[in-house]
């Protein structure tokens, strides 16, 4: 274990970083060289000479991530026309000549690469030793469409997309306040992923805001392609099977954590952003909680808790309870029990384990499966697993109503990386119920919940408000009250400004004014 | 290094010492939902234990439903004989290829034979061993227990779960229900009384089982059974008698048929020169459910004589059963657990070393109040 410690240690950091740190030159055709050199056999970087009576000019960019046609008008059509000037300069051509919205002037070729890479454009002019910067990003991306893994009946439908400044954007409308802060980075030193760290001020605590840049500030990655890289880089617990960082791609659901004092990371080319600090409760709670009426979201928040509780011990329960604790059940439900499993081969252990894992396969395969054969997969399974295994005497019905009343029960909770660390913790479960019967799954739940109430989570105890208890904070863990009585944000995460609301909102009928007061 | 050593040391110790050995599964456990007890040859027991068999009961995914017309019906009944109970089932063990399981005993029949000589040893049997229920239904049979188990009810797939049914809309007494009575100091225990019957009347070897009696204990032995008036004394002196009919003729040939709902007993004592009388007052309320006579019941006349005749009825129906018991020394009601509780220096003192020998002379006024408050209909009546 040490060697393997030091092994890891002694690694040196080996992360390419080519530069060239050289200025660029009043000579344009050094220029280009150097570039041309540092661009080699990249197909898709374009390099447009253009020649204006005098003046000479190269446009640099990478074809298929800018807009060529504002290119075209606003800055190789502009400088054309300017064929009777022998020099300018690059104030000038900023300022009077290129119609884009956003220029900048650049002194360093590193720049230069640096700004092709992210999709802008760069003109370099001869005699003038800076270059200019043009935005006119472009290119394809996915439009803002309905999100798939968070749906909703009541609320927005648009979901984030691949692109960053899209997402940003998104949130941006639903925010619209000067407090809302987006910092932005960029991590991956081949990649260059953009991300934006966004937060309110004055809600989220300064502290919170530090910790995250610094953890961000650590890694040193070749590529982040997905927010699941930096969620497992910067969480607190990386030995845990539990999610300790929330991801969504609602704009909606962001905007209400940022409300609530949290931070949120969007990252470039995932609709995957990423929300911090988070507690084991958030995962049980889904969007659609606060814009349906309360009585409802009240409701479906025990259901969950309790089917939480089902998808996690239930076919242990029922291993245990059938080999250990006969005694435990009514004896019609037991007789009926027996007499479906005469004919069964194997110990409900191994019964359950057979049941559960080609559950989880034939999920799995629905999963990856082209839409159009999935169907076929799930008749097949149905049928299969279902039927066939009982009526051939593989499977009892009982177990078949214990493993499909678990997978349901596991898709009723709405964070998906959630569900899928309770359904992992099933097979321990039932490991142990086949040990040691009920003994073994108190155990196993004793380990879970002292394991969930050690752990943190930015800061932030992972099983509050329960443990530690906030008698406060419980009007949003089990229940939801109605938004007219959550007159205050939670007090684990905000600190500074905890009044979200006047506290006379309960709607009631008027009393005392002129009108509309029929007493 | 040693961490994770001594970790994966404890994990492999724990898999292998422990757990998982001392499984079970369904299928290799008999689960007996009935015993029986009779007397055997000399001081023997002979223990009869009543199991359904899970492969004919009809499950999904197991073969053939249950054939209850002919042959023997989904269980089995073995028997055993041994020095005692325990013995017995150890005997039938022998005879098994699935263990014996008594965790789901519902029942547990005497025999009348062992019931005249004592059952507090069968209740301590069933008392002692770990994994039988205390509150499986206590039931003596007439004539032997074995008969009872053998029975094929048609409603139900073995008899035990008739028994059951029965037991509880009965007096509900449990194993514990009797050793409470057993040791509780001037209370003696019912238990009702059992018997093989047919549906038809006249049909006398019947696979039914019928429950309309009590067997009358004095300590722990069989005292005397009673006859159906004693037993309806007994079903209003323990507040059973609700969602049962009474039946009581106001004129002579026609009846008069009451579904009771309420029933309640009150016992009151008073000292009447140092020795204790008791007084009950009995509650009782029906629905009117036959009126073979068409009586005008919402004339308050009719009512008053209805309502009289009713409590008459009651009345005679308690006073017989306690008469019958308090003759005999039997104190069936707990009249002396009652003082134990309210009066217990006098008790200790004075009445407790001979309260059976008292009992014939105890004074017990009964007190029946009446009600028919609800009628469907209250009678045809013929226009004039």
């Amino acid at each position: 274990m040490k060697k393997f410690k030091k092994l890891m240690k002694d690694k040196p950091i080996s992360l390419s970083s080519d530069k060239t740190n050289k200025e660029i030159q009043p000579d344009l055709t050094a220029n280009i060289e150097t570039l041309k050199k540092l661009f080699e056999d990249c197909s898709d970087v374009v390099f447009r000479p253009i020649i204006a009576g005098e003046l000479k000019a190269t446009f640099l960019f990478v074809d298929g991530l800018v807009d060529t046609h504002s290119i075209q008008f606003s800055g190789i059509h502009e400088i054309l026309k300017e064929n009777d000037k022998e020099y300018l300069t690059a104030d000038y051509l900023m300022k009077h000549i290129l119609s884009v919205s956003s220029v900048k002037e650049i002194s360093l070729l590193d720049e230069a690469v640096h700004n092709v890479l992210r999709g802008n454009t760069v003109l370099l002019v001869d005699r003038v030793p800076t270059g200019i910067v043009i935005d006119a990003k472009g290119g394809q991306r996915r439009g803002v469409t309905e999100p798939e893994t968070e749906s909703v009946v009541r609320g927005p439908r648009e979901g984030m997309t691949e692109s960053l400044r899209v997402n940003t954007a998104l949130v941006r409308q639903k925010i619209r306040s000067n407090r809302l802060k987006a910092i932005s980075k960029e991590i991956g030193e081949e990649t260059k992923t953009g991300i934006a760290i966004m937060y309110i001020e004055g809600l989220a605590t300064p502290e919170l805001v530090k910790e995250v840049l610094d953890r961000l500030d650590r890694i040193k990655i070749d590529g982040i392609l997905e927010s699941g890289y930096i969620e497992e880089l910067i969480e607190d617990n990386p030995w845990s099977v539990f999610p300790q960082i929330q991801n969504t791609e609602r704009p909606d659901t962001i905007a209400a954590n940022l409300l609530e004092g949290r931070v949120a990371i969007v990252i470039d080319g995932t609709p995957l952003a990423l929300i911090m600090p988070a507690t084991f409760w958030q995962f049980l709670q889904a969007s659609e909680d606060y814009y349906h009426r309360y009585h409802i979201s009240i409701f479906l928040r025990f259901l969950r808790i309790i089917f939480v509780f089902i998808a996690l011990t239930l076919p242990s329960l029922y291993v245990a309870v059938t080999t250990y604790h006969q005694e435990m059940l009514p004896t019609n439900l037991l007789f009926s029990i027996a007499s479906s499993r005469e004919a069964i081969p194997f110990p409900a252990f191994v019964e359950a384990l057979i049941m559960e894992i080609s559950f989880e396969a034939l999920r799995e395969a629905g999963v990856r499966l082209p839409k159009i054969v999935g169907q076929a997969v799930s008749i097949l399974g149905a049928l299969v697993i279902g039927q066939a295994a009982v009526e051939a005497g593989i499977v009892s019905a009982p177990m078949v109503i214990v493993v499909s009343l678990t997978g349901i029960a596991s898709f009723t909770i709405p964070r998906f990386n959630m569900a899928i660390s309770i359904r992992l913790l099933r097979f321990p479960f039932i490991a142990l119920a086949g040990m040691f019967g009920l003994f073994g799954i108190v155990l196993g739940l004793l380990l879970i919940v002292t394991h969930l109430c050690k752990m943190r989570s930015f800061g932030i105890p992972y099983f509050s408000p329960i443990a530690p208890l906030s008698v406060k904070a419980l009007k949003d863990v089990f229940i939801r009250v109605p938004w007219w009585a959550m007159n205050e944000r939670p007090e684990q995460t905000v600190k500074l400004d905890v009044t979200r609301q006047a506290d006379d909102l309960k709607p009631t009928p008027r009393q005392g004014s002129e009108e509309g007061n029929p007493s | 290094m040693s961490v994770l050593r001594l970790l994966l040391t404890m994990l492999i110790s724990i898999i292998l010492l422990t757990g998982c050995w001392d499984r079970s599964e369904i299928n290799d456990i008999a689960f007996v939902v009935a015993t029986g007890v009779d007397k055997g040859e000399g001081n023997k027991y002979l223990t009869s234990v009543q199991i359904p068999l899970p492969s004919s009961m009809g499950g999904a995914g197991s073969s053939g439903g249950g054939g209850g017309t002919s042959g023997e019906g989904p269980f089995l009944v073995a028997q055993g004989l041994g020095g005692n109970e325990r013995q017995g089932i150890e005997e039938i063990q022998t005879k098994l290829s699935r263990r014996i399981y008594l965790g789901h005993r519902r029942v547990h029949i005497i025999g009348e034979s062992l019931a005249k000589q004592g059952i507090s040893k069968s209740l301590n049997a069933a008392f002692t061993h770990p994994r039988s229920r205390i509150s499986s239904f206590l039931l003596i049979s007439k004539g032997d227990a074995v008969k009872l188990l053998k029975a094929q009810p048609r409603m139900e797939q073995y008899s035990g779960e008739g028994l059951r049914e029965m037991a509880k809309i009965n007096i509900n007494m449990t194993v514990r229900d009797a050793i409470q009575d057993l040791n509780r100091e001037g209370k003696d225990m019912v238990i009702p009384l059992i018997n093989t019957t047919g549906t038809i009347v006249g049909d006398k070897n019947g696979k039914e089982v019928e429950m309309d009696e009590f067997a009358i204990f004095k300590d722990d032995k069989l005292a005397f059974t009673t006859n159906r008036k004693e037993g309806r004394g007994i079903l209003w002196l323990f507040e059973k008698m609700s969602k049962k009919p009474a039946s009581f003729s106001v004129t002579k040939n026609d009846e008069i048929s009451v579904q009771i709902f309420e029933n309640r007993i009150k016992p009151k004592m008073t000292l009447v020169n140092g020795k204790p009388t008791f007084a009950l007052s009995v509650r009782a309320a029906g629905m009117l459910f036959e009126n073979e006579e068409d009586l005008r019941i919402e004339d308050p006349k009719t009512y008053r004589v209805i309502i009289t005749k009713m409590e008459e009825n009651i009345k005679n129906e308690i006073q017989a059963i306690i008469k019958h018991a308090h003759s005999q020394g039997i104190d069936i009601f707990g009249f002396g657990w009652y003082l134990f509780r309210n009066e217990h220096q006098q008790w200790e003192h004075n009445w407790s070393k001979n309260w059976r020998s008292t009992l014939p002379d105890l004074k017990v006024t009964i007190n029946v109040d009446a009600d028919i408050q609800r009628t469907m209909n209250s009678g045809m009546v013929e226009k004039e």
